[in-house]
């Protein structure tokens, strides 16, 4: 890591905080105007914090921040390309659930210190739903660390750009990654704690001006982190025929938040009820039995 | 394909399916509605804001964030306040709205230790604080004017009452803001029948062609707006696409309940996409998808038969239209369900939407052909007029010559009441879902 490689994460935070903004109307069938969606976001950093009467003001207050930071140290562990990524280490599979799992009291505290009942039932429901999803992560990110014997993401990558991607080896752990971390992520039909139908916003109903645009860009950032991430440990990262490495991650990171962003748009949001059953009933239970099979893999094809 | 731009998300009053009926739909405009205040760019309202929504309507505005784009335009024939003495009031309280705003949140407030559990145990055996909520009347999943009072335990709703602040619509010469082309027809035609006069056949096919339309559009906006809930965006495009080419009929007709357009005639061609698309919008509503979310949730209680379509979801195929010679010349027939919960009565909604299109290019070819009828005045009742609207019956009778009909909806009261029984007992998801799937009228439920 280069003393440059902070700023590098940043400035790849917010480019990609707007090409995430130009994909989302685009998904949505609007024209996307990445200039107009980057002078909007600027205005917004530009408002002051509004304070409007909350329940607990310096939890309200707080949560935005760490949201966004909770995001950006997801992002920082993404291996984006050969030498490129905010923070390598031997277990970068592990912490990547790790920094997600910050987003948990992030959007509780928003949605406790707002203080009306919607907002306090959002910053609930969110807590539940982590309770069933978080574990369903690290346990898929431990599935497809086996056959490479390391938890490095790099690794990860490298080990895929010689034999097939794991979305071909491991599909029952990529089934059970991209909904888990569509939940982490705020993102429909999973975004059951800050509905703006239901809820009206839910655990972020109550934020307006700066914190309201931190809240966005943290929610972009997020989206990138977990869309970059399953690039990197299903589809082989930034290898590919042809193109520059970082051009092939790029587009590999395009498509799976497409993706991720058209899916929502094409189903009801679920119930929380349902989606706990599926945490506890099939997620959990299937991460185990991933683990198991991905051992048996890795000693059938990788030994 | 061509793409148009993001929609500026606006806080519309009263609601954007009371817009849409008035034949203004707020997305030709580029609004969206927001939704909370919090979030709303943009202003939508009528020139006169019903009194009752006066309130409600200055403290939201101190919650936009910033001053809005304020669209005004002609609404209902109400009684109120104009906008600009509404806007200069909100103005002048900006000043120290940080002190005073969420006052009169839509929301409500815990504003209490919610830490103190005191109490009786819940039916999980947890004892819970219950906390107070107040949905509506501004800027909800509900329609405008609604107010849901609802007693949380954890997030299931273990109370529901509804309440309206607007004036009730029945009485002598009423009309429904949500439904005035059937209200308007019903006093119509009740004063014909007193008069002892007959529309002529062309007329007579119009007013079917408009009620029609009337129900095709105030359906479709209102599985929008369930769309909008469900966090469903495909159901809300193809909402939106299948009313695009219906209010463009209605307009070209002269159809609208506040007429815009030239008055040329209704295309036919608009009626044919309109017809297609809300085909494929039933298609979709009859996937799993829907079933997943709204099937067995919020039944009605037994013995509970609501009227209009909230009643024929629930296998109750009682319709004005049953009886009327010219529907049956159409060769109407009602539109039900069995089970009579929040899946059935999206269903009705939009088939009865696909029906309701079909009914309107036939009557509208009928009464371009001039072709009559001589079994009778349409709209016709033992006691007086009886038009389907489209939240039920609509009733009329005229005392005589001279006289303003009398103008009711029976039943709307009963529908409010068997909806917030049937949100009752609830998780906080379902019981809103089941609140919207009844399509309550604001302008019915009793105050």
């Amino acid at each position: 890591m280069s003393d440059l490689t902070p700023v590098a994460i940043l400035a790849l935070a917010a480019v990609g905080a707007v090409a995430v903004a130009c994909l989302e109307t685009l998904v949505a069938g609007l024209r996307p105007a990445p200039i107009g969606a980057t002078r909007q976001a600027l205005a917004g950093l530009r408002e002051p914090i509004s304070h409007p009467r909350t329940y607990d003001s310096w939890l309200f207050h707080l949560a935005p921040g760490l949201l966004l930071v909770a995001a950006l140290s997801a992002l920082a562990m993404v291996p984006w390309a050969p030498g490129f990524r905010g923070i390598e280490l031997e277990t970068g599979a592990i912490l990547f659930p790790a920094a997600l799992a910050y987003v948990t009291p992030a959007v509780f505290m928003a949605g406790w210190g707002g203080g009306s009942p919607l907002a306090v039932i959002g910053g609930f429901r969110f807590i539940a739903l982590m309770l069933g999803y978080a574990m369903p992560i690290a346990m898929v990110a431990t599935a497809v660390a086996a056959p490479v014997g390391s938890l490095r993401p790099a690794a990860i990558v490298d080990l895929q750009g010689t034999t097939v991607p794991m979305a071909l080896a491991q599909p029952y752990s990529l089934a059970l990654w991209v909904p888990a971390v569509m939940a982490v992520a705020l993102l429909p039909p999973f975004d059951v704690a800050t509905a703006r139908g239901e809820l009206g916003g839910g655990a972020f109903e109550r934020y307006t001006g700066l914190e309201a645009a931190l809240i966005a860009l943290a929610r972009r950032v997020l989206l990138l982190a977990v869309a970059g991430m399953t690039a990197a440990l299903f589809l082989s990262g930034w290898h590919g025929p042809w193109l520059p490495d970082w051009l092939w991650m790029a587009v590999k990171t395009a498509a799976v938040a497409t993706l991720m962003l058209y899916a929502g748009r094409r189903m009801p949001r679920l119930e929380i009820e349902r989606l706990l059953t599926l945490a506890w009933k099939v997620a959990v239970p299937g991460a185990i039995a991933a683990i198991v099979l991905a051992g048996g893999t890795t000693l059938l094809f990788y030994v | 394909m061509v793409l148009s731009t993001r929609p500026r998300a606006a806080l519309i009053v009263p609601d954007e399916l009371s817009w849409t009926v008035w034949g203004t739909d707020p997305a030709e405009r580029g609004l969206t509605p927001a939704s909370a205040p919090e979030y709303a760019r943009g202003l939508l309202v009528p020139e006169v804001v019903p009194a009752a929504l006066a309130g409600p309507l200055v403290a939201a505005l101190a919650r936009v964030p910033q001053r809005p784009l304020v669209i005004a335009d002609s609404g209902p024939n109400v009684t109120g306040s104009h906008v600009a003495e509404l806007l200069g009031r909100s103005a002048q309280g900006s000043g120290d709205h940080h002190d005073s705003q969420h006052d009169h949140g839509d929301h409500g407030e815990h504003g209490h230790d919610m830490m103190a559990i005191v109490g009786d145990p819940s039916a999980d055996g947890l004892v819970m604080e219950p906390v107070e909520l107040e949905l509506g009347p501004l800027s909800s999943s509900l329609p405008g004017g609604l107010i849901a009072s609802l007693r949380l335990d954890g997030d299931l709703v273990v109370s529901c009452e509804l309440r309206s602040t607007l004036v009730t619509g029945n009485g002598r010469g009423a009309v429904d803001p949500l439904a005035p082309v059937a209200w308007a027809v019903a006093a119509t035609v009740a004063t014909e029948l007193a008069d002892g006069t007959h529309p002529a056949p062309a007329t007579a096919w119009r007013r079917i062609a408009a009620v029609e339309l009337e129900r095709a559009v105030s359906h479709l906006a209102w599985l929008r707006s369930v769309g909008r809930l469900l966090g469903w965006d495909q159901l809300v495009a193809c909402a939106q696409r299948t009313l695009q080419p219906l209010l463009e009929a209605r307009r070209d007709a002269g159809l609208a309940a506040t007429p815009r357009g030239p008055g040329a005639g209704a295309d036919a061609r608009d009626l044919a996409v309109a017809a297609k698309r809300a085909g494929k919008l039933t298609g979709l509503l009859e996937g799993s998808r829907l079933a997943a979310r709204a099937r067995g949730r919020g039944r009605l209680a037994s013995g509970t038969a609501p009227a209009g379509p909230n009643g024929r979801a629930a296998g109750a195929l009682r319709d004005a239209r049953d009886d009327d010679p010219f529907y049956r010349a159409l060769g109407f027939e009602p539109v039900g369900g069995h089970e009579g919960d929040v899946e059935a009565r999206v269903l009705v909604r939009a088939r009865e939407a696909v029906a309701s299109v079909a009914l309107v290019t036939d009557a509208l070819a009928r009464a371009a052909a001039g072709r009559g009828w001589s079994e009778g005045p349409g709209f016709a009742s033992p006691a007086g007029a009886a038009v389907e609207g489209p939240r039920g019956p609509v009733l009329a009778s005229s005392p005589g010559a001279g006289a303003a009909p009398l103008v009711v909806a029976p039943g709307a009261a009963a529908t409010a009441a068997a909806a917030a029984a049937a949100a009752t007992d609830q998780e906080w998801s379902v019981a809103l879902l089941t609140l919207v799937s009844f399509d309550l009228s604001g302008w019915q439920v009793p105050g």
